[in-house]
């Protein structure tokens, strides 16, 4: 074996790694499927690539001539397969349609063409024939036909690239560095060849090794072309993190964060505190004065999660606080947002809710428990119980729900806590719930304090349970304590 | 993992379901119920073998319901105490019929 023949098998074997790895990198990084256009198209040139470096093995062993044919064959198949597929992953990339005809007169044929010399030319030795010492020998077929349309396939991304860099400026697709590309890659591919005719020194007459180039010119485009994909990717990303961070700040801006006035009465007192567990959640909880003497406390957990769940909440939550404030019973108020909200709900979203009325004078509150988990009821000096009432269907499940509503006396020192699942429901690494038990406990160990320190208690105990169980639900609370 | 186990005889549709049925395996019978139903005029939900059932899953119940009272009736039957529990808390026991 000739010095240039090794070094262009070094080369050679060096662009097979390359694509070989661009292919791996497209599959896993970038999660292309194998029978996407790029991955055929790299899986076609690392093919072409690893054919050339047998054919040039094979050539001059006598015994070897039926490999050689069949090498040089695949090899052409390979090779035009891979130029046309090139081709139609650049028209895919750009957005240019091409009709059906064309594709089939202007790919179809000629590969089906040189798929038949591949397989004719042992017996008509029209593309090449392999002679008695194993030496193989381009005919005219490949060197015109073949080659010829090899070319034309090549160089038709540069006079793509030149026609939107000129003409087509204002035709030019939204991937508007792509063009760019493809015009470095146009000229990198012959520039590539000639330089690799400068540095084995071979004659003008060796027509065979065009794939080294072409594919070296190949892996230059493909990584400019995903860089080009990961830093559009990554501009969407931050826009939709930054619309989420936004989203996160009006969510939290609805809640009743800092404790109002009416919050802090001579005889009651309410808090309420929410963790999502994404950037926008599904619970929520407020409360607000209906008149002087009757406060208005809720709280709600939305089916779902993100942003769908996020808009159902903050139309749910304004119907609410517009019912209650011209309904004069939870279960009137309930009843009503239900059937707005069934209205149109073709997604079938639904929030379980919980609402109370506590008036001020007499100490008795109304509630309605549309489908959420029942609250505990801690009286003064008594162990803790849940309050096991439903009064209807949760919220935006059917239409004509008639929702019912119950009402208790409550007395100086008895504290109501309301919850959503996040509380109940979160688990620890053995995959054991927190459940009410350990909540109740919690609530025991805090009588005396006040109520914000009880939210902070039981998220911070929660929390201690679930230790390395990442959070997998909104965790709301609200708690209303009757002063003694 | 949830496996959707289908029996039909004349306008009866039988859906067994058996394993969990949360916000991942709901979908599936999501599409059951969207493209499925067409000449049933009895549904039944057998879960027998179902061990869980998650707000997601209550959701394509509902679904299933109101196609249902436009064309025939629907019922669960076999129904484990876990998931007796979670439709009476979720007010799902004045809705659905079940046996």
């Amino acid at each position: 074996m000739i010095a240039a023949d090794r070094l262009f098998l070094e080369i050679l074997f060096i662009g097979v790694i390359l694509m070989t790895l661009l292919f791996i990198n497209n599959i896993i990084l970038y999660k292309q499927k194998v029978k996407d256009l790029i991955s055929l198209m790299l899986l076609s040139g690392i093919v072409t690539c690893v054919l050339e470096i047998l054919w040039v093995l094979l050539d001059g062993h006598p015994a070897l001539t039926v490999p050689s044919y069949l090498c040089i064959s695949l090899y052409c198949i390979a090779f035009v397969l891979f130029a046309a597929l090139l081709d139609q992953y650049l028209f895919e990339r750009l957005g240019i349609r091409i009709g059906k005809r064309w594709l089939i007169i202007g790919y179809a044929i000629p590969v089906a063409i040189i798929a038949l010399l591949c397989l004719t030319t042992p017996w008509t030795r029209l593309l090449f024939w392999v002679d008695e010492g194993g030496i193989a020998h381009t005919e005219v077929f490949f060197d015109i036909f073949f080659q010829g349309v090899i070319y034309i396939y090549i160089f038709t991304p540069l006079l793509i690239a030149i026609y939107f860099l000129t003409l087509g400026k204002a035709r030019r697709p939204a991937d508007g560095e792509i063009p760019a590309s493809l015009f470095v890659f146009g000229i990198m591919a012959p520039a590539l060849y000639l330089l690799e005719l400068l540095l084995l020194g071979k004659g003008m007459d060796v027509y065979e090794n065009t794939s080294l180039p072409i594919s070296l010119a190949l892996v230059y485009l493909i990584t400019n072309v995903s860089t080009h994909n990961a830093l559009d990717t990554q501009a969407k990303m931050e826009a939709v993190e930054s619309d989420l961070r936004i989203a996160s700040k009006i969510q939290a801006d609805a809640l009743p964060s800092v404790a109002p006035e009416f919050a802090d009465h001579m005889d009651l007192n309410l808090r309420g505190s929410m963790n999502t567990a994404k950037e926008v959640g599904g619970d929520f909880f407020d409360y607000f004065p209906i008149d002087e003497n009757r406060l208005c406390f809720l709280i709600a957990d939305v089916s779902g999660k993100g942003v769908p769940a996020a808009l159902f909440m903050m139309t749910s939550k304004t119907m609410i606080k517009d019912y209650a404030l011209t309904r004069d019973s939870t279960s009137e108020i309930f009843t009503e947002v239900n059937a707005r909200l069934c209205e149109n709900n073709d997604e079938g979203m639904f929030a379980t809710a919980w609402i109370g009325i506590m008036d001020k004078r007499t100490m008795t509150l109304q509630y309605t428990n549309a489908g959420h988990n029942y609250p505990v009821l801690q009286r003064k000096g008594q162990p803790c119980e849940l309050m096991k009432k439903v009064h209807g269907l949760f919220l935006g499940g059917m239409e004509f729900t008639q929702y019912r509503q119950g009402e208790i006396q409550l007395e100086p020192g008895d504290r109501l806590l309301l919850y959503t699942d996040g509380v109940v429901e979160a688990h620890n690494q053995a995959d054991e719930l927190y459940g009410e038990d350990r909540l109740q406990a919690v609530l025991e160990n805090t009588r005396d304090c006040p109520g914000e320190q009880v939210l902070e208690r039981i998220f911070a105990d929660v929390n201690d349970f679930a230790t390395g169980v990442p959070q997998f639900d909104d965790i709301t609370m609200v708690v209303l304590t009757i002063k003694e | 993992m949830m496996n959707i186990i289908k029996t039909q005889s004349n306008g009866t549709l039988t859906i067994a379901l058996e394993g969990r049925m949360d916000i991942t395996t709901a979908p599936n019978l999501e599409q059951e119920i969207k493209n499925g139903l067409d000449g049933v005029t009895e549904l039944v939900f057998d879960f027998a073998k179902l061990v869980y059932i998650s707000s997601a899953g209550l959701r394509v119940l509902l679904l299933a319901q109101k196609k249902m009272n436009k064309q025939g009736s629907m019922k669960v039957i076999h129904v484990n105490e876990m998931v007796m529990e979670v439709f009476v808390t979720m007010g799902l026991a004045d809705i659905l019929t079940i046996e």
